[in-house]
């Protein structure tokens, strides 16, 4: 949602990043203020998935140069476990096994995190699964998942529930969502959308990444912005997704720069 | 007669036909073994009460619990199993000329992995023998534990202590062992141990084996088992403390249709140095057996895992996995692996791993990226790697001391990124 006079959370102001020497970013622009969804799409290689490794900060993503404001302050001052406990949050795109170590024990450490960074109190285990029980049917996840190991054995909805339980309950003040639909059926897309539907509120805001305009009709962005080549390309509404799934991507290129 | 002095006149006649490994031995190329023997010991410890030892830390709700302190066995304390018949206790306990007695002693030194320099070192020394002792077709519900302390002196002689057990299952029987292994800090010790079980048709045994030997202390124990037909046998062995640590745990096969699942965590730190030697040999056909070992090393530590597997001609249809995996937390750790198949039989199924690694970047970036700190989320990865084994352990109350002994000991290390 689009909310008058609602500050920025993320500016971002010609972000250059490269992997193995390689330069994949080139120059990215891109403001977010609290309220919104936005969505960028674009072909294979374009650099979104990058985006958003660099803004969680995974150390094979480096950044050669540009700003990351975030809440007003420098998001590349921060380690990648305080980022997270400054509200940012990814979901990835292939969620990582974890052999050994319980969902629930993980989750719990992360909320416990979150909270011991805003100055609020843990919760012990009896608390913290009274608020696991409530957060549940926000993505209709089976709670035999908790005491099983993190992703483990999961199958692809599954870990893109988990990834949308685990935004439910660390609340973000900004949700990278890295191409959350792929590998979904209809019914979990359905339910991990509706989640995150859930979770939107007037505070925080969203960045989707997504190679189709299918999650689009199930999260409706506030602004979609097309990537091409490491830079945002074009920037619209909602009605340039429907454009850019009639034509694709190969026009940008001829009407690029 | 078989008594207890005739069995020590034999180990010590064995003895001196015998020296100790060299590294030139199969399988000792990583002890410098004589020099690593104490030239001078004693069998006295440290002055203190049997009372001030730990035992309470390490105590098992419901347990029956025997004890070695300062390598002499006391009688078992805690609350006893109601079948009367169940003999867990010393062979003195009983007459010599007791038919049981008689049968027990016998199996004395008749498993190979026994017969060596180490087990007639103990033969040599013994003095008494526990005896856990299951007849036919009972099931012992409650955990039986074996606690074995030691605390040497301070300075001067080497402590030496040579505890050993017998474990009998009668057909048909079940019982859980838990058999862990203390010392202090402080004085040096050895401890030389040997654990002798025999398993009759049928019979199944849970066995956990824990070594939190103190600092100063070189640790040599070997398992000797015969599983006759249909018999189970579920071993669980962690080595976590002591100085230098190897354990030897080799089962001999009377019968088919056996099961023998071997599960395994070393933890070495500082200039820790442990080894696993397992053999599990099979002469009879449609058995089972499977084994996982973890390996977590940090600091300068070596760890070696040797895992043989022997199939005989006869052992047709045999199923045998074998899967060993290390954990490296520091540049300056070494593990030496070696799964060693040897199959003379033609209908069989076989595999072997070994796999060796650092922490995983992308697991780590994961919890990272969740807000929990990097000194956490190493250990939680240290701790998921040995989860595995642990959590298989099926008594709670280990299991959880297990949890939290790992939990403190994984919380040294960052990794210097990916």
């Amino acid at each position: 949602m689009i909310v008058a006079d609602s500050s920025e959370v993320l500016v971002i102001q010609d972000l250059t990043a490269a992997v193995d020497g390689v330069p994949i970013l080139k120059g990215v622009n891109l403001a977010i203020k609290a309220g919104e969804i936005h969505a960028i799409m674009g072909p294979n290689g374009s650099g979104k998935s990058t985006l958003s490794k660099v803004l969680a900060g995974h150390p094979d993503y480096e950044v050669t140069g540009g700003t990351v404001q975030y809440l007003g302050q420098d998001l590349f001052a921060l380690e990648p476990a305080e980022r997270a406990r400054a509200g940012v949050f990814l979901a990835f795109q292939y969620p990582i096994e974890v052999p050994g170590v319980s969902n629930a024990d993980f989750l719990r450490l992360s909320y416990n995190a979150r909270q011991k960074h805003r100055g609020l109190p843990e919760l012990d285990l009896l608390d913290f699964d009274d608020l696991l029980q409530q957060k549940l049917p926000i993505v209709e996840m089976n709670p035999a998942f908790l005491s099983r190991s993190v992703n483990e054995g999961f199958s692809g909805g599954e870990k893109k529930r988990n990834e949308i339980l685990q935004m439910a309950i660390l609340e973000p003040t900004l949700a990278i969502l890295d191409e959350t639909d792929s590998g979904l059926d209809i019914d979990a897309l359905r339910v991990v959308s509706h989640g995150v539907n859930q979770l939107a509120t007037p505070h925080n805001c969203c960045l989707l990444i997504t190679h189709y305009q299918r999650l689009l009709q199930y999260i409706i962005p506030d602004f979609i912005h097309v990537m091409a080549e490491g830079k945002i390309s074009l920037t619209g509404d909602r009605t340039l997704a429907e454009e850019l799934e009639s034509k694709g991507y190969d026009w940008l290129k001829d009407g690029d720069g | 007669m078989i008594t207890l002095a005739s069995l020590r006149q034999l180990g010590q006649e064995h003895l001196g036909y015998l020296t100790p490994p060299t590294r030139q031995r199969e399988g000792w190329q990583y002890l410098r073994m004589p020099e690593l023997l104490p030239t001078a010991t004693t069998t006295q410890g440290r002055e203190i009460a049997t009372s001030s030892a730990p035992w309470q830390s390490f105590a098992i709700p419901g347990a029956y619990q025997g004890r070695w302190f300062q390598g002499r066995w006391q009688p078992p304390v805690g609350p006893e199993p109601e079948d009367g018949e169940l003999w867990f206790g010393s062979l003195g306990d009983r007459p010599p000329g007791d038919p049981l007695v008689q049968r027990l002693v016998g199996l004395v030194s008749q498993h190979p992995a026994t017969r060596d320099y180490f087990g007639y070192s103990n033969q040599a020394a013994l003095e008494e023998l526990a005896i856990l002792y299951v007849p036919q077709n009972r099931a012992i519900a409650q955990p039986i534990q074996i606690l074995s302390y030691a605390a040497a002196q301070p300075e001067g002689a080497c402590m030496v202590v040579h505890p050993r057990c017998l474990v009998v299952l009668e057909s048909g029987s079940q019982a859980t062992l838990l058999e862990r292994w203390l010392s202090e800090d402080g004085g040096a010790l050895w401890h030389n141990g040997v654990t002798e079980i025999f398993l009759g048709p049928g019979a199944r045994l849970d066995h956990v084996m824990v070594q939190q030997q103190g600092s100063s202390t070189l640790h040599l124990q070997t398992t000797a088992l015969i599983q006759e037909g249909h018999s189970q046998y579920q071993g669980y062995a962690l080595a976590l403390g002591g100085h230098t640590s190897r354990q030897t745990l080799h089962v001999q096969q009377h019968g088919s249709a056996t099961e023998t699942v071997l599960s395994g965590l070393i933890y070495g730190d500082g200039d820790q140095h442990h080894e696993l030697y397992s053999c599990v040999h099979l002469e009879h056909p449609h058995s089972t057996s499977r084994q996982l070992q973890k390996v977590i090393l940090d600091g300068h530590a070596h760890g070696v895992f040797w895992g043989k597997i022997q199939v005989g001609q006869k052992a047709q249809e045999t199923n045998a996995g074998q899967l060993s995996r290390t954990l490296l937390r520091s540049p300056k750790a070494r593990v030496d692996t070696q799964p060693q198949l040897e199959i003379l039989a033609d209908n069989v199924k076989c595999s072997h791993g070994a796999t060796v690694s650092q922490l995983d970047a992308d697991e780590l970036f994961y919890l990272l990226s969740r807000g929990i700190d990097p000194e956490t989320a190493t250990r939680l990865l240290s701790y998921g790697f040995a989860a595995e084994v642990i959590r298989q352990i099926p008594i709670a109350a280990v299991r959880q001391s297990l949890e939290a002994w790992l939990m403190q000991h994984t919380a040294s290390t960052v990794p210097s990124g990916s």
